[in-house]
Parts: C-alpha cells; sequence; structure tokens
C-alpha cells in the first residue's frame, strides 16, 4: 500500500490537533471511573433520596454488576464514538477536495481508507482501553483486588466491537459524499444490529454477542453455550467484509 | 523521459447518460504547452481529473509517460503529475510550510530535499513569508498560490492547470503567469481555461473543447486565426489631426483592413488578413512619423471561437 505510513502520520496528527483524540479519551476515563463509583455507591445514592423500595431490588452491587453496567455501557458509548470518528473520514475528504490533493499522488486508494480505518481504531483502542484500565483500577480500589487478564479480554472485545461499527460507518463514508449520510448508515446499523441482538440465537453473530461473552469472561461464567471463537470470528467477518466494501467502492469513486 | 508526456486515447467520460467527455485523442509531448479552451460545462476538468488519475474513464485510455493510468505503474508515473485543481482542497488545520512537507512526503521524497523543494515551492509563488501560518487563515488567492506550490513540488514532468488564474489577485496572477513561463519547455502543461488570452499567451497548441467533444486542435495561432478579422488598438501620441486623417484615410485603402477609426488619439484597425497585419501595419504607422505609445491585439472571446469551430465541423 503505496504511501501508508505518511497518510496515517497526518491522520494521527488531525486527531490530535482536532481534539478528537483527547475528547474521546477523556470521556471514555469519565465513563469507566463514573460507572464503577455509580455502581459502588448506587445503594447509599438511592439511600439518600429516601427508603430503598424493595421492589426495585437494589442492595448491595458487586463486581458481576460492575461488569454488567460497564459493558453496557461500552458497547453502547464505543459504536457511537465509532460513527462520531468515521463518518467524515472519507466523505468530509471529497466534500473539501482533499482526498483528490492527496490521490493526485502515487498513493493508493487501498493507503487511502486504511490509514483513515487504523488512526480511527487507534483512538478507539486508547479510549476504550483507558475506560476499562480506569474501571478495573476504581473496582480493585472499591471491591477489592482483581485479576488484571479478564479486564483486558474485555478491553479487547469492547474495541472490537467499537471498530466493527467504524468499518460499517467508512464503508458508508465511501460510498456516500455526505458524512451525515455515513453516520446515518452507520447509526441505522447499530440501531439494526441492537434489534437482531433481542433475537437470542443471532446474538452471538453479531458484535453485541462480543458484550456478553466478556461479562462470561470475566464473571468466568463461560458456559458450554457460549463459543467465545464463533462471536469473535462473526464481528472479525463483518469488520473485514465493510472494509472490503470501502475500499472496492472508494477504488472505483470519481474525485 | 518518455517522448509523449500525456496521451489521451478515444477518452469518454459519462455521468449516467450525460456525457461529459466524448472521445478525446490528445498527445501532448514532453516540454509541450497545450490548453484545453472551452466554457464552464465543456469537460474540460472531466479531462483534466482524468488526466490526473482522480477519475476513471467510461471508455479509452489515458497513458502519462507512455503508461496506462489505470495500472500499477501508472500510480507510480504519478509522481511526475502536478495537478492544480480549479478549487483548491488544502487541510486547513495545517501551516503551509506543513502541507508542503506532506506533500513531500507522499512523493516519497528524502528527508534531505524536503526543506529546500518546500522552500523554493513557497518562493515561487510569493508565501514565503506566511510559511508557518495557519492555512484557514488564508484567503482564496493565497490558497490558490498554495495549491500551485504544491503541484510545483519534486519537479514534476507534466503540469496539470485547471483555472489556475481563477481565484488570484493581480499579483498572484502576475506570479502564476511567471510560474507558468519558468516551467515553459521544461515540463509539459496542460492548461484547462475559458480564458482565450491565457491560452494564447501561455500555449503552443489549443484543444477547442464544446460540450465534451474536441472542435479543434492546432497551433495557438491558427486555431484563433480561423476565428475571423482581429482588431488591434493603438495609443497615439499626440500629434496634429491631419496627420491621422491621412493615416486613417491611408489604412482604409488597404485590402487586408476592414474597419479603422480614431477617436481621442486611439486607433483602432480591424484586419481581415493577420499576416499582412502583423507585417505591414505598424510601418504604416511609423512612417507618417506619429509616435505609438502602446499597442495591444484583440482577440476573439471564447463564444466566437467555438461557434467557429463548430461551424467549420
Amino acid at each position: 500500500m503505496k504511501g501508508y505510513r505518511p497518510l496515517l502520520e497526518k491522520e494521527v496528527v488531525e486527531l490530535w490537533r482536532s481534539y478528537r483524540l483527547a475528547i474521546t479519551c477523556g470521556l471514555f476515563v469519565v465513563l469507566g471511573i463514573g460507572v464503577t463509583v455509580l455502581e459502588r455507591y448506587l445503594p447509599a445514592i438511592t439511600k439518600l433520596f429516601g427508603q430503598v423500595d424493595a421492589e426495585l431490588r437494589i442492595g448491595k452491587t458487586g463486581v458481576p454488576d460492575l461488569i454488567e453496567a460497564l459493558v453496557r455501557t461500552l458497547w453502547l458509548f464505543g459504536p457511537l464514538a465509532a460513527v462520531l470518528l468515521t463518518m467524515g473520514a472519507i466523505a468530509g475528504e471529497r466534500q473539501s477536495r482533499t482526498a483528490a490533493l492527496v490521490l493526485a499522488r502515487p498513493i493508493s486508494r487501498a493507503a487511502f481508507v486504511w490509514a483513515k480505518f487504523v488512526a480511527v481504531a487507534m483512538v478507539l483502542g486508547l479510549a476504550t482501553a483507558l475506560a476499562v484500565a480506569a474501571a478495573w483500577l476504581y473496582a480493585s480500589i472499591l471491591f477489592g483486588g482483581l485479576e488484571v487478564l479478564p479486564w483486558i479480554q474485555v478491553w479487547l472485545l469492547a474495541w472490537l466491537d467499537a471498530v466493527a461499527f467504524a468499518g460499517i460507518t467508512l464503508a458508508a463514508s465511501a460510498a456516500f459524499a455526505s458524512p451525515a449520510g455515513a453516520a446515518a448508515v452507520g447509526l441505522a446499523a447499530f440501531g439494526a444490529i441492537g434489534l437482531a441482538s433481542t433475537v437470542v440465537t443471532l446474538n452471538p453473530w453479531l458484535p453485541t454477542g462480543l458484550g456478553e461473552l466478556a461479562q462470561a469472561l470475566v464473571l468466568n461464567e463461560l458456559g458450554p453455550d457460549v463459543d467465545p471463537f464463533r462471536s469473535v470470528a462473526a464481528s472479525a467477518t463483518l469488520l473485514g467484509a465493510a472494509l472490503l466494501f470501502a475500499w472496492l467502492r472508494f477504488r472505483r469513486v470519481d474525485l | 523521459m518518455h517522448e509523449l508526456a500525456l496521451e489521451a486515447r478515444a477518452l469518454t467520460k459519462r455521468f449516467g447518460k450525460a456525457v461529459a467527455l466524448d472521445g478525446l485523442d490528445l498527445q501532448v509531448h514532453a516540454g509541450e504547452s497545450v490548453a484545453i479552451l472551452g466554457a464552464g460545462s465543456a469537460g474540460k476538468s472531466t479531462a483534466l481529473r482524468l488526466f490526473a488519475g482522480l477519475a476513471l474513464p467510461s471508455s479509452g485510455e489515458v497513458l502519462v509517460h507512455g503508461v496506462r493510468s489505470a495500472s500499477r505503474a501508472g500510480l507510480d508515473a504519478r509522481g511526475s503529475v502536478g495537478f492544480v485543481p480549479q478549487e483548491p482542497g488544502l487541510y486547513l488545520w495545517m501551516t503551509a510550510r506543513e502541507l508542503l512537507e506532506f506533500g513531500a512526503s507522499l512523493l516519497g521524497m528524502n528527508r534531505r530535499d524536503v526543506d529546500g523543494a518546500v522552500g523554493d515551492a513557497l518562493e515561487r509563488v510569493g508565501l514565503a513569508d506566511a510559511a508557518d501560518q495557519t492555512i484557514s487563515a488564508f484567503g482564496m488567492p493565497w490558497r490558490q498560490r498554495l495549491s500551485i506550490a504544491q503541484a510545483l513540488l519534486g519537479a514534476p514532468e507534466l503540469m496539470l492547470f485547471d483555472e489556475p488564474l481563477e481565484w488570484l489577485d493581480g499579483q498572484g496572477q502576475d506570479d502564476a503567469l511567471a510560474v507558468l513561463e519558468q516551467l515553459r519547455g521544461a515540463a509539459a502543461i496542460v492548461l484547462a481555461t475559458s480564458d482565450v488570452d491565457l491560452a494564447a499567451a501561455t500555449c503552443e497548441r489549443i484543444v477547442v473543447l464544446d460540450q465534451g467533444v474536441a472542435l479543434a486542435a492546432g497551433p495557438a495561432t491558427a486555431v484563433l486565426d480561423s476565428v475571423g478579422p482581429r482588431a488591434y488598438v493603438f495609443e497615439l501620441a499626440p500629434s496634429e489631426g491631419l496627420a491621422q486623417a491621412g493615416l486613417v484615410a491611408r489604412l482604409a485603402s488597404e485590402r487586408w483592413v476592414r474597419d479603422v477609426s480614431s477617436v481621442n488619439g486611439t486607433l483602432r484597425v480591424e484586419v481581415r488578413d493577420e499576416r499582412r497585419a502583423e507585417r505591414e501595419l505598424l510601418p504604416a504607422i511609423v512612417a507618417t512619423g506619429i509616435g505609438v505609445e502602446g499597442m495591444r491585439r484583440i482577440r476573439p472571446e471564447l463564444d466566437e471561437v467555438v461557434a467557429r469551430q463548430r461551424a467549420d465541423r
């Protein structure tokens, strides 16, 4: 892929200078800490507002509650951040005519698309890592010592979930000349996958199934019905297909 | 260096049912300058984007330095092509220097050579003093200058200009014309423009494009002279009215003069025969003893050129 390295360097500098890197990472750190603190002190917070209703069944919260809340949060904000970071990746450069500036040079379109994806994936990787690290740190303090490895697995799965949506949005960004159109497709995919995940037999084949897997891994509840390879392979295939589509579509786009 | 810097073979581009470019054949030799002259939607920009590899032809092909543009080798050949688009597309968050350094890195230029090449390019377009300013602070004339500067990086052997003067102010136009003059002979130039004067002044050959069809192609003077009688305007030094009246009468009697008039020291001569006018007009005036303070040639308008070429087909 000719020209990949200078393109990736430019992408990273742009993410830094536009504050997208800092804002995304900051948001995810706040989410990681917030979820943990909220879970730990939820009973006390509810007590502040009066007697705990037995119907609400808010008793003492523990690590399983925290993991469930963390997974729910990452599997919501990860895809949303992915859509927002990726929507203008290609469509925005077509609109501003900077894609023509770059691609009039001896640069392959594959390198252009791949550099965009890698840059967004790096931001999402860092942001989700910071969220999980912050949650683990606070959970260790508030709930006692916790093993690191399962949390790393949670991070990797959350990252894969987010980059799958980044891939879908990137494909849309390559197909449409408008960032808003790309965002609409990314959000529609998020909604559709969310809806499809309500079908129990379908969920393990979707990025949402990675959340279930993450919970099972960290709580050491990996049952015979949960196949880690299936969920990871399905999401990786979805990502690969999205990137392939993005490249095939973009290589025929007139600039 | 390949003999042909650029070759288009039966190049066609369709957008749905609309034909933007219809079977264009064009050969541009190394060091030659060619203008693609046409009105707003003639297909000039489409042709240049196809030449630059930014769009795929519906049929036909483009060869850059003898290599098919759509091939892997064609991608490498783009390293020797500089493209100035009609509207500059620049990363506004970069400084002018950063943009050119980025452009140099895309060309794979040696780190040692980058500083010199960037400084030289900025100097040529008159932006050396603004090198470290963010591009978002630039107005359109400066952005267009920068767009020209980025195209000059790496000393390209083929330069593609799409309406290069459009956004420039007076000084910027002078600088751009100086760049074009420097490039003439050193690089092949393809200039897409609707400006007849610019085409005639900077290019050896002209291709007249109308609704995607090449109506005519040939040496600039031949294409423009075929349009019909041209006019010359002279600013004459103050002299006796009788002398001027004599000059007008004398010129009016020449067969190669179609019409002549003199108002407030400005002499306008419309000619039938361009060659005889070039040979005889100025000596005829000078022979009367009247001083000439200025002279300009009135070129045909674009619509005249296009209409004439349409009629000839």
